[in-house]
């Protein structure tokens, strides 16, 4: 008996982060009900340790890997192919309708089945005709290995999954659209539960970004001209939207963390009246007692040295800064190596700017250790989802400053309901690489107290009333009882 | 971010487009030049003998013992001599030069021993009662010439095709020279062929080492290869096909005539065909240079398309224009051969009667026994072509299909009488290039789809 399955594609328990944490979140803090962890795995040897301290309410484990080859490595000589393989094109058009098919494992095992997917000549030949029809003219192999390499996971996910259908599951949620939320939609169909769709990030945004950023697509100096290296992009992201729009399309509830991300997902399919926000929640009485009365001058920067955070525009906003404010100082805390280089441009321009005195590297700080230091936190990113430092300094009583990406406005200045907007603001919001915007901000939270008591009191206003860890799993619980009652299961808490 | 798209980029990589099979598929074409060598040289040398007043039975006599050991020796090493390249041409690709001379050495280990217990088997029927020295020289010489073979198969594939004929020349020369020595007496000539063959495996074996370091001594990390062991057999099938009209020949009432002990000769058959062989290094020489030349550069431009940079289109465009080389490739070498054949025959009189002194009875069979060579060296062409493919299953196939037709229409040829000596190895060479165009056709037609889903299926 399972009473929440979470399908957890390259996280928990593996791999440390967000995600990770979220899920192990909401794990420990509902004693009460019985979780499986269905984790979607890329190879058996990306993933050595476990990082978490299972839970004891969760009894259910089970792990797919959909690179590894080892599952078929043994090619049955005789199969027979029985669909026909331009059933596939509709997962790369733009809009996807007829989608059934994707969904059910016999389709996988029957239809195509896996030696049938890799030896079988009209797949192949609907390889050609999808690069044909999409008019492209970009290095066929590449290509090739790109729609095998992203459907290939359907293979290894299906042939796995039998021994969770015969499980007594009440309910799935996944935290990521891709093959997970496809997984969900899969087992929704097939077991007739209620199917939970979470995003975190928005996966085909992430994975657009990722994609610019992927090494393997081959840089070709001298034939850059000749190539367009974008179709190949939009192979995946047409690919990952369409998963995600079946996912939109199975799911019960969709939910975002944040207003701007439901938008988008309204915008890529999702129903509005099944979105819901349930923003993630800190532990806001661990935080509590690094609160203080005193403002000291100081700013701190928490994050990654990197391009995305736009470290340099903070930078250039505490220049400005320093010329009318003598005594502030800013920390930069967080780790350089990811971009070496960028790292190392933004400390020549401390250098150039003659601030090596005032602007410090300080590495990676425990907050714990840096809050009871710092007067205002700050982050200048060009993009965000939902960065929980900002509901942290909120608990510790600190005034926020970020540019206007993600949910950063909806935190600063309350955007959730009216109660919220009620609240008021806990800082300000400014544009994106504005310098001078910036640095009006620092200025004016640091220099007045009577501005600063009233943010810090919003602060610690809206983090206590609304993003509570205690908030989160209430609302989960909530949406978890709702579900399954409206399915005719019983009802999760006595 | 919760996603393992990420790791896609990491398995991109997979692409085994066969870059590294050039070396394999050289070898296999320029091992068939191998015996050639030998048949040839050893050819002209007994003639001088005999010219320089040589004992004529002592020359001939030598010449089939010298056939024999070839024979049996092609066949004992066939088993690894492609298995084996094929292994040490995909370690070079992979850059693992030091697994080159350890397998090197085991596959020689093993080789030698196939040879030792063959030679010891057919030996101990043709020379026991005879004399027991002539036994033991027998199944030593084979031991040592299926090293030999292993050997030049592995230089091949390195292109070291200048040093293996000048030391195939070198040890025949010598072999050749004490013909004209030891021209009357018998066991010295096998001495000494015996000691020729050490030569040329010392030689042989010295370039590898030359070329080669190695951290063992034995491996048989070639034989581990499940997929590749098919070739075990396609090199034993291919070379028992070969020779298997002749032993039938050799071994049957009609048409063999005992020489020394029960080692037999089938002069009706060997006199023509080992000229109708020697008539072949127009089109054998044909091969190598049109490979070299023409076809493999169409062949390197349509992987690299497939590799590097190649779009739908260049693929298509890229394949026709091998497929076009392909069949250059097959006209070029047997256009060369058939004229040399029609001039040949034409010029047969004063070729065969005159500067060679064969008898008048031979030459209708010398003419059907050109032109059954000119169709096996069709079945070599195609039999290179599709090494260089890497169609490992077609090639057992077409060898299998080659060895059974040569064996069964050799046969009913030898039944039906004198005048079809011949027709055997005519059609046994037709069907199986008919058969082996038929898969290359249907390989070529599709090229792209094997190329991309499955080489290995062909």
């Amino acid at each position: 008996m399972i009473d929440v399955l979470i399908i957890a594609e390259g996280t928990y328990p593996y791999v440390s982060g967000g995600v990770s944490t979220w899920i192990h979140q909401l794990i420990t803090n509902m004693k009460d009900v019985k979780f499986g962890i269905l984790f979607l795995g890329s190879r058996q040897e990306d993933y050595k340790n476990i990082k978490y301290k299972l839970p004891e309410n969760l009894t259910y484990f089970k792990k797919i890997f959909i690179f590894d080859d080892y599952s078929f490595k043994k090619y049955r000589k005789s199969y027979s192919c029985k669909g026909n393989p331009e059933i596939f094109m509709s997962l790369f058009e733009e809009n996807i309708k007829d989608y059934d098919n994707f969904l059910n494992p016999d389709f996988y095992k029957k239809n195509f089945p896996y030696e049938c997917f890799l030896q079988n000549k009209n797949i192949y030949y609907f390889i050609e005709n999808l690069y044909q029809k999409r008019g492209y003219n970009l290095h066929f192999s590449d290509f090739f290995w790109t729609i095998r390499n992203v459907l290939t996971p359907l293979w290894y996910i299906f042939n796995e999954i039998d021994d969770v259908f015969n499980e007594d599951i009440a309910l799935v949620h996944s935290p990521s659209t891709g093959y997970a939320g496809l997984l969900g939609a899969s087992i929704k169909q097939k077991m007739n539960i209620p199917f939970i769709l979470t995003e975190h990030g928005i996966y085909t945004k992430e994975r657009k970004i990722d994609i610019v950023q992927a090494k393997w697509i081959k840089e070709f100096p001298m034939f850059y001209n000749y190539y367009d290296l974008d179709p190949l992009k939009r192979v995946w992201t047409d690919f990952f939207t369409n998963l995600g729009k079946i996912s939109y399309d199975k799911a019960d509830k969709i939910v975002s963390l944040y207003e701007g991300a439901r938008k988008i997902q309204i915008s890529l399919g999702a129903k509005p009246e099944k979105t819901v926000i349930i923003p993630n929640g800190i532990d806001v009485n661990m935080l509590a007692s690094l609160r203080k009365d005193s403002i000291p001058k100081r700013i701190a920067f928490l994050g990654r040295v990197v391009k995305i955070k736009d470290v340099k525009t903070l930078i250039k906003a505490f220049k400005i800064l320093s010329l009318k404010a003598k005594d502030v100082e800013c920390w930069i805390v967080g780790p350089e190596d990811e971009e070496p280089d960028y790292a190392k441009e933004c400390r020549e321009l401390v250098k150039n700017f003659e601030l090596e005195n005032k602007v410090i590297f300080k590495g990676f700080m425990n907050i714990k250790d840096l809050f009871p230091h710092v007067g205002l936190v700050t982050l200048t990113s060009i993009s965000e989802g939902m960065p929980m430092v900002i509901l942290e300094s909120f608990a510790a009583g600190i005034p926020f400053v970020a540019t206007d990406v993600g949910a950063c406005r909806q935190l600063i200045e309350g955007g959730l309901n009216e109660e919220d907007i009620a609240i008021g603001p806990a800082g300000f919001v400014t544009k994106v690489g504005d310098a001078s915007a910036l640095a009006e901000s620092y200025y004016k939270i640091l220099y007045d107290e009577a501005l600063y008591k009233t943010f810090q009191k919003n602060a610690i206003e809206r983090v206590e009333r609304f993003y509570t860890k205690e908030n989160m799993i209430n609302s989960y619980k909530h949406l978890y009882d709702e579900l399954k009652e409206s399915y005719g299961r019983y009802r999760l808490s006595a | 971010m919760a996603g393992i798209g990420f790791q896609l980029k990491n398995l991109i990589s997979n692409r085994s487009i066969s870059a590294k099979l050039l070396a394999f598929g050289y070898s296999v074409v320029l091992s068939s030049g191998n015996w050639l060598i030998s048949i040839v040289i050893i050819f002209v040398f007994s003639k001088i003998a005999l010219v320089m007043g040589g004992n004529k039975k002592v020359v001939y006599d030598l010449n089939i013992y010298i056939t024999n050991v070839v024979a049996l020796a092609l066949i004992s090493s066939g088993f690894f001599q492609f298995e084996y390249t094929r292994f040490a041409s995909d370690r070079i690709f992979e850059k693992k030069y030091n697994l080159i001379i350890p397998n090197y050495f085991g596959a020689l280990f093993i080789v030698a021993i196939i040879g030792f217990i063959s030679g010891i088997i057919l030996g101990y029927y043709f020379f026991w009662d005879y004399n027991k020295l002539i036994f033991l020289l027998f199944a030593i010489t084979v031991a040592i010439s299926s090293c030999v073979f292993l050997s030049s198969a592995l230089l091949t594939g390195l292109k070291s095709f200048r040093y293996i004929l000048f030391s195939f020349m070198v040890s025949y020369l010598i072999a050749g020279i004490s013909i004209l020595y030891f021209k009357n007496n018998f066991i010295l000539l096998v001495c000494s062929f015996y000691l020729s063959q050490n030569m040329l495996f010392l030689m042989l074996s010295y370039k590898i080492f030359k070329e080669y370091y190695s951290d063992s001594l034995f491996r048989f990390d070639f034989l581990k290869k499940p997929n590749k062991r098919i070739l075990i057999f396609t090199g034993f099938i291919y070379y028992l096909g070969v020779w298997i009209d002749k032993y039938l020949f050799w071994f049957s009432e009609e048409t063999s005539k005992k020489v020394i002990g029960n080692m037999a000769s089938s002069p009706f058959y060997d006199i023509p065909i080992t000229l109708a062989y020697i008539s072949l290094l127009p089109g054998i020489s044909a091969l190598f240079l049109y490979t070299e030349a023409e076809f493999f550069e169409y062949y390197d431009l349509y992987y690299s398309a497939v590799r590097d940079f190649g779009t739908l289109e260049d693929l298509y465009y890229f394949a026709n224009m091998l497929i076009s080389a392909v069949r250059d490739l097959i006209f070029s070498v047997m256009r060369i051969q058939i004229i040399f054949d029609i001039i040949i025959i034409l010029a047969q009189d004063k070729l065969f009667l005159k500067l060679l002194s064969i008898p008048k009875i031979y030459l209708p069979e010398i003419d059907i026994m050109i032109i059954a060579a000119t169709v096996q060296l069709l079945f070599i062409v195609l039999f290179s072509i599709f090494s260089y493919f890497d169609l490992m299953k077609n090639l057992l196939k077409i060898s299998i299909v080659f060895f059974l037709a040569n064996f069964l229409f050799t046969y009913t040829s030898i039944k039906m009488g004198p005048y079809y000596y011949g027709y055997g190895l005519f059609f046994a060479g037709a069907i199986s290039s008919l058969y082996a165009i038929y898969l290359l056709r249907r390989f070529l037609d599709e090229i792209n789809y094997y190329t991309f889903v499955h080489s290995g299926k062909l």
